[in-house]
């Protein structure tokens, strides 16, 4: 278990230099979502909503633990939308009362 | 109704499961997505033909942009200068824009020195001119390694360099975008400029292999 | 361009934030002026004094103890002006 400081001094995504596993050479193409997730990001940063650069720290607060474990594109959604609560562009509410919305529509999992 | 089948759960560097079905039902994630653009369109904060228009853009860019800028800096010396001294005023000349307003600097392969870019903090990629990267570029196993053992990294794409070849590491970040312009093989002077183009490949752009001159009619491939 | 020696402490702040070499020798390979601060940035403060982006070149031998390419095998890093110390007379390199 690394000590605490050296938790904190490195953020999730500092990764240079670190050993590391083999490279697996693989790629896929972008499910639907992953898209529609990378232009709202686009959109966003263009209109200053959430920017490439508090996109990047908003990843780096998940913290190590998530970090390693969601995927590329999950962890930008999770990302915008702490920023844009944190900025109160939208707030938990409506954001909760939205996700119910599209559950009931989609008959998406929990 | 049964839960979408999941990829499995490992190093998000490597290959996702198979495209799900469009019909199942959507993830957490993915309903993220659809309640923040949703609210932020009905918010009056963006509009749906933003993000049309943006994945139209993400659609358009592909290594096939970048292998025809590499083409015309091995055909056109003039050319390439002003690609080396400003990359994306260049990229404009061929009617590639840099839609992210990122500086973008090309680096030239040459018998001494190769060039390998990685993003160790994230993935920083010319996206205008290579579109999106791959999945083993944003792996943990390529930013981790790629800026610290290059030479075991390029093995593992099957690159061997000899130690008089200087390899000069490339760490990305937000502001800069690097385009690697190999080498042009030899035996590929009676090559016109699209037939050179088709020989570029994405991993030699990115650094991690050099370009391969055409296979000769009935040599093994 | 001048040579800089790097500071041992990382920096918060995003894709800003990166583990430099402590106190290495390096060589400045380009000076880019006139940056947004990403550690600001990353707060979506855009009102800040801008500062100048470097791109600094080591050698993998002396950032790396078992590096065991040639030594003339290098890495270009991009750090900000305010994460940079000047060198030491003694410590520059050639």
């Amino acid at each position: 278990m690394p000590e605490a400081d050296e938790l904190i001094k490195h953020a999730a995504s500092d990764l240079g230099g670190r050993p590391a596993e083999p490279l697996v050479i693989g790629d896929h193409e972008l499910l639907p979502w992953e898209k529609h997730c990378h232009a709202l990001l686009d959109v966003l940063d263009r209109y200053k909503l959430v920017n490439t650069e508090e996109k990047r720290r908003g990843v780096d607060d998940l913290g190590g633990e998530i970090y390693g474990h969601l995927t590329y594109y999950e962890k930008w959604i999770v990302s915008a939308v702490n920023v844009l609560l944190q900025k109160g562009i939208l707030t938990p509410d409506e954001l909760a009362q939205q996700l119910d919305a599209l559950k009931a529509e989609s008959g998406g999992s929990e | 109704m049964t839960a979408t089948p999941m990829p499995p759960r490992h190093d998000h560097g490597a290959p996702h499961a198979p495209v799900q079905q469009q019909d199942s039902p959507p993830g957490y994630f993915e309903l993220l997505e659809r309640a923040v653009r949703t609210l932020l369109i009905e918010k009056g904060l963006i509009q749906a033909d933003d993000i049309r228009r943006q994945i139209e853009i993400l659609d358009s860019r592909s290594p096939a942009l970048g292998a025809r800028v590499v083409a015309r800096a091995w055909v056109d010396p003039a050319f390439k200068a002003r690609l080396l001294a400003d990359g994306a005023a260049a990229c404009e000349e061929l009617g590639v824009s840099m839609y992210d307003d990122t500086k973008l600097i090309v680096l030239e392969n040459t018998p001494e020195e190769h060039n390998l870019v990685v993003c160790t903090l994230c993935s920083c990629y010319p996206r205008p001119v290579l579109g999106l990267p791959p999945d083993w570029y944003k792996s943990r196993s390529y930013r981790a390694r790629g800026v610290r053992w290059p030479r075991e990294v390029l093995a593992e794409f099957g690159t061997y360099l000899p130690e008089h070849v200087r390899i000069r590491v490339h760490d990305s970040t937000a502001a800069m975008r690097y385009l690697v312009l190999p080498m042009r093989p030899a035996g590929t002077e009676h090559l016109d400029e699209a037939a050179l183009a088709s020989l570029v490949t994405r991993h030699a752009m990115i650094g991690v292999t050099v370009v391969r001159g055409p296979v000769p009619q009935g040599a093994p491939a | 361009m001048s040579v800089w020696s790097s500071p041992a402490a990382t920096r918060r702040g995003t894709c800003a934030r990166r583990t430099t070499a402590g106190g290495n020798p390096a060589s400045s390979s380009a000076c880019f002026p006139a940056f947004l601060n990403p550690e600001e940035e990353a707060y979506g403060l855009y009102d800040r004094p801008r500062v100048t982006l470097y791109r600094v070149r080591f050698r993998q031998v002396d950032l790396w103890p078992e590096y065991t390419g040639p030594l003339h095998d290098t890495v270009d890093i991009e750090i900000y002006e305010h994460w940079l110390e000047p060198a030491a007379a003694t410590e520059v390199a050639s």
